[in-house]
């Protein structure tokens, strides 16, 4: 039994479900929904010396890393438990031979990837928008890398996420749980405590540089993200192989 | 006819599991050999679904030990569970994808062929609707599907749990017809557990009886029966006086209405007609009456529990 085995049953368990879809839709939902407040509220953005690109992007970025994007972690997390809670699927799992970790370690890595497709999306469809509103050079570099780090700082969230998910079969657990930090974040972001809050991070993240980042550096988002994602996957899949079945 | 080989595959040891102050598997010690079906019998909430968790490893046993193999779970899990199917409780199975698809997703795991998918989907009889979704199958479908999975790595051991549930009566006869045959033509041996008495009469060699987490018989069907000691039935003119003559005999006699009742007698009836009559009595009535399986059942496990 090889790892690759246990990832491939993974994947397969996901044709013909297209819950998914919702880490496509929401990215572009938000992009669309943030070049039409852009477009419709320019004259007021663009007072004084704003530049525009930073405030297309502000439009766009700050309801998706306050609230949809740690939601959508938390209905993936649930949806890739649900698959397993239901008809009694643990059990057969269990008694199939494979090491535990590895059905963990899986389900983590196409969480993972599905959160990198929706930052995917997120960057391409700024990037057409801001082409398509016309707000001049924008910095593809800069915001790429600001990606790819937002996608890291949800790494911890992910992981709790799928903690309560495999933990609780009940769904009100996690999402509550996912809903209540969210809109904590909402105030928090905006205060100096931001830094220190792992719901703000990853709209802190997003955030074009002259709002966002504030004095997060990017070794110190990395570093907290990925400590804490490996402290909660190690919580995390200790209960689940004492989890009875 | 009992082919069983002495290599055990299956023994626990003093296992037991509490839930809060409930014991709902109590001291249960089981041995089951290669080459057996092994009928795990008990009512409702007996503990049987319990202790197949606990040897599955799906559970930790409260007490007690469980060997498979020879082995314990700790260090040997996967080379244990490599040897053994299962199907605990209800069939599992995900709901958007097909058949097929369901036994493809475990068969990348036991490493089998497209071949052997196609084979179990014949052997319970889905291959028709193999390409079908399950969340269309009908309970039986679900069930059938749940047996091809456990039977998908050619164990060596089938753990099935209440495996006829749901199943429709010529459904029931399909399966009991592959279970019995499961040893002889498969070399895979096989515990069964049920509800029903007379299924596990059908397929089983061994027998396990279990109420209220403890474990009330553990033997052959023959052993079962065997066990079994014959009632005796007498209508005679003075019971009350009957019974004291027979008392005198050490033959310890129950009136019930105007009947004498001897439970558990082992020796031969026509001594205690003899015995009546040559003292006199009128015996209009002498019946010896062996219990019925079932009622064997009934009497181990209690009437009411056996709803
Ligand atoms: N997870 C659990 N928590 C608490 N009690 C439990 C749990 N699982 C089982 N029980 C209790 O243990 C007892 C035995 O249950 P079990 O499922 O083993 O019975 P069973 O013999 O399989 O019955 P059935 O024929 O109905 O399937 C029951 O009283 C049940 O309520
Ligand atoms: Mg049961």
């Amino acid at each position: 039994m090889d790892f690759i085995n246990v990832l491939k049953m993974e994947f397969l368990k996901l044709k013909r479900s297209y819950v998914w879809l919702l880490m496509c839709v929401a990215p572009l939902l938000m992009v669309v929904f943030g070049a039409y407040n852009f477009v419709r509220y320019q004259d007021v953005f663009l007072q004084g010396d704003a530049v525009p690109w930073q405030k297309l992007l502000g439009q766009i970025v700050t309801f998706y890393g306050l609230l949809l994007l740690p939601l959508s972690i938390a209905v993936m997390a649930v949806w890739l438990a649900r698959i397993e809670h239901s008809e009694n699927n643990w059990k057969h799992l269990f008694t199939l031979p494979l090491n535990l970790k590895a059905i963990y370690l899986a389900k983590t890595i196409i969480h993972i990837l599905l959160v990198g497709i929706s930052m995917l999306i997120l960057y391409l469809g700024t990037i057409i928008a801001a082409n398509i509103v016309n707000v001049g050079d924008i910095p593809l570099k800069a915001m790429a890398i600001n990606s790819l780090i937002c996608w890291a700082t949800c790494l911890p969230i992910l992981a709790l996420q799928m903690l309560l998910s495999i933990r609780f079969s009940n769904i009100g657990i996690p999402v509550g749980i996912s809903l209540a930090a969210s809109i904590t974040s909402v105030v928090i972001t905006n205060s100096a405590y931001g830094k220190y809050y792992f719901w703000s991070l990853p709209s802190l993240t997003l955030m074009p540089n002259s709002e966002g980042m504030r004095n997060l550096t990017i070794p110190y988002s990395l570093s907290v993200s990925i400590i804490a994602f490996m402290c909660l996957w190690i919580i995390g899949y200790t209960l689940f192989r004492r989890q009875e079945v | 006819m009992i082919t069983s080989s002495n290599e055990v595959l299956i023994s626990t040891n003093g296992l037991t599991k509490q839930f809060g102050e409930q014991t709902s598997v109590d001291n249960v010690d089981l041995q089951i050999n290669r080459g057996q079906i092994f009928g795990f019998l008990g009512p409702n909430g007996a503990g049987k679904t319990t202790t197949i968790r606990m040897l599955l490893g799906l559970m930790k046993p409260t007490k007690g030990e469980v060997k498979l193999f020879d082995k314990s779970f700790n260090n040997n899990r996967l080379d244990i569970l490599r040897k053994v199917g299962a199907l605990v409780e209800a069939p599992s199975y995900y709901r958007n994808l097909t058949g097929y698809e369901n036994l493809k997703i475990s068969s990348e795991i036991l490493g089998v062929t497209k071949q052997r998918i196609d084979e179990v989907l014949e052997i319970v009889r889905l291959t028709e609707v193999s390409d079908k979704k399950v969340k269309q199958y009908s309970l039986g479908m679900k069930q059938r599907l749940g047996i091809a999975l456990a039977l998908l790595g050619s164990p060596e051991l089938l753990i099935l749990d209440e495996p006829t549930n749901g199943l429709d009566p010529s459904g029931i006869h399909e399966i009991r017809q592959l279970i019995k045959r499961m040893p002889r033509d498969f070399g895979i041996t096989v515990l069964i557990s049920s509800h029903n008495l007379a299924e596990i009469e059908m397929v089983a060699s061994h027998v396990g009886i279990i109420q209220s987490g403890k474990l009330k018989f553990h033997g052959t069907l023959e052993e079962l029966k065997g066990d079994n000691k014959p009632l005796v039935e007498i209508k005679v003119n003075q019971p009350a006086k009957a019974k004291e003559i027979l008392m005198q005999q050490q033959v310890h006699a129950q009136i019930k209405g105007d009947m004498l009742f001897v439970e558990n007698f082992d020796g031969p009836v026509y001594s205690i007609n003899t015995k009546l009559v040559s003292n006199g009595f009128e015996v209009s009535h002498l019946v010896e009456k062996v219990q019925t399986l079932e009622e064997i059942f009934l009497d181990l496990t209690g009437r009411e529990g056996a709803l």
